[in-house]
C-alpha cells in the first residue's frame, strides 16, 4: 500500500515509514480538531 | 586615473588604468557599495527580510521547509498563500521533528453573522493546530514565531481565518531545543499549490 506524499523543500516524494509514523499520529489527534 | 561617483564617493577605474589592477578595483568599489548599503539600511539586517518562498506542490500530505531558522533572525513571520486543499480543514505547524509539547488556543467568533467568543485548544499535542486554514478556494496561515532557534521554548502568535469564521492563535512549544525548520500537514486531505513564505524580523 502507498504511503502518502511528502514534500521536504522542492522535492516531493512517497513518506517513509518513519515518516508516516509522524504522520500518522498528527493526524490522529487532528481529526479530533475539525475545522472551526 | 580613478574617479569617483556623483552621490557617494565610490572609487571606480577609467579606461586607462591598467588591467593587471583590474581587481583590485573592483574589490575598492564593491566594498564602497557595501559600507554605503551598510549604513543607509541600519546595518545587518533590518525590517522584515525574505528568507524562503517554497512552492507547495501537487497533492502532498504535509510540507517540510529546512534551513528557514537560524542565529541571523531571532523572530520570524510565515505566511501561506493560493492554493487549495482536497478537505477542508485546519493546517497544523511542527517545529523540526518535535511532535509533542505544542499548546495553543484558537479564540473565535463562531460564525459571521452573530458571533460569539468560542474557544479551541492544542493541549500537548504533536503540533500546533489552527496555525491555518485551507479548502477548496483558498489556503490561508499568518503567524509569528518567536524565537525557535534558540534552545528555549517557542512561541506562536497568529490569525486563523475559514470560510466561516475566524480568530486568534496563540500558544508555545515546551520544548527547549533548537529549531531550523517546520513541517505543515493539514488536518485532513492534501495540499496543491500556493506558497510559503518566511521572513526574519531584522535583529539590529
Amino acid at each position: 500500500m502507498s504511503k502518502p506524499n511528502i514534500q521536504i523543500d522542492d522535492e516531493v516524494r512517497e513518506m517513509t515509514d518513519e515518516e508516516f509514523a509522524v504522520y500518522e499520529q498528527q493526524i490522529a489527534i487532528n481529526s479530533k480538531n475539525t475545522k472551526k | 586615473m580613478a574617479g569617483t561617483t556623483t552621490n557617494y564617493g565610490w572609487t571606480y577605474p577609467t579606461s586607462t588604468d591598467l588591467v593587471k589592477d583590474g581587481a583590485t578595483a573592483i574589490q575598492t568599489a564593491v566594498q564602497g557599495a557595501d559600507t554605503t548599503l551598510f549604513t543607509a539600511l541600519g546595518f545587518n539586517y533590518p525590517g522584515l527580510r525574505l528568507i524562503k518562498k517554497q512552492t507547495i506542490g501537487s497533492a502532498v500530505s504535509s510540507v517540510a521547509v529546512t534551513s528557514a531558522f537560524s542565529a541571523t533572525y531571532e523572530n520570524y513571520k510565515i505566511v501561506v498563500s493560493g492554493g487549495t486543499h482536497s478537505t477542508g480543514g485546519i493546517i497544523t505547524l511542527a517545529l523540526g521533528a518535535s511532535v509533542t509539547g505544542y499548546y495553543n488556543t484558537l479564540v473565535y467568533g463562531n460564525t459571521w453573522a452573530t458571533p460569539t467568543a468560542t474557544g479551541a485548544a492544542t493541549n500537548n499535542g504533536a503540533a500546533w493546530n489552527y496555525a491555518g486554514f485551507g479548502d477548496a478556494n483558498q489556503q490561508m496561515l499568518n503567524c509569528d514565531i518567536s524565537s525557535p532557534f534558540l534552545s528555549k521554548y517557542t512561541f506562536i502568535s497568529g490569525n486563523y481565518v475559514s470560510d466561516s469564521n475566524a480568530g486568534a492563535v496563540q500558544g508555545v512549544h515546551k520544548v527547549a531545543t533548537s529549531y531550523t525548520g517546520f513541517t505543515l500537514t493539514p488536518a485532513a486531505g492534501t495540499m496543491t499549490g500556493g506558497t510559503i513564505y518566511v521572513y526574519g524580523y531584522g535583529a539590529s
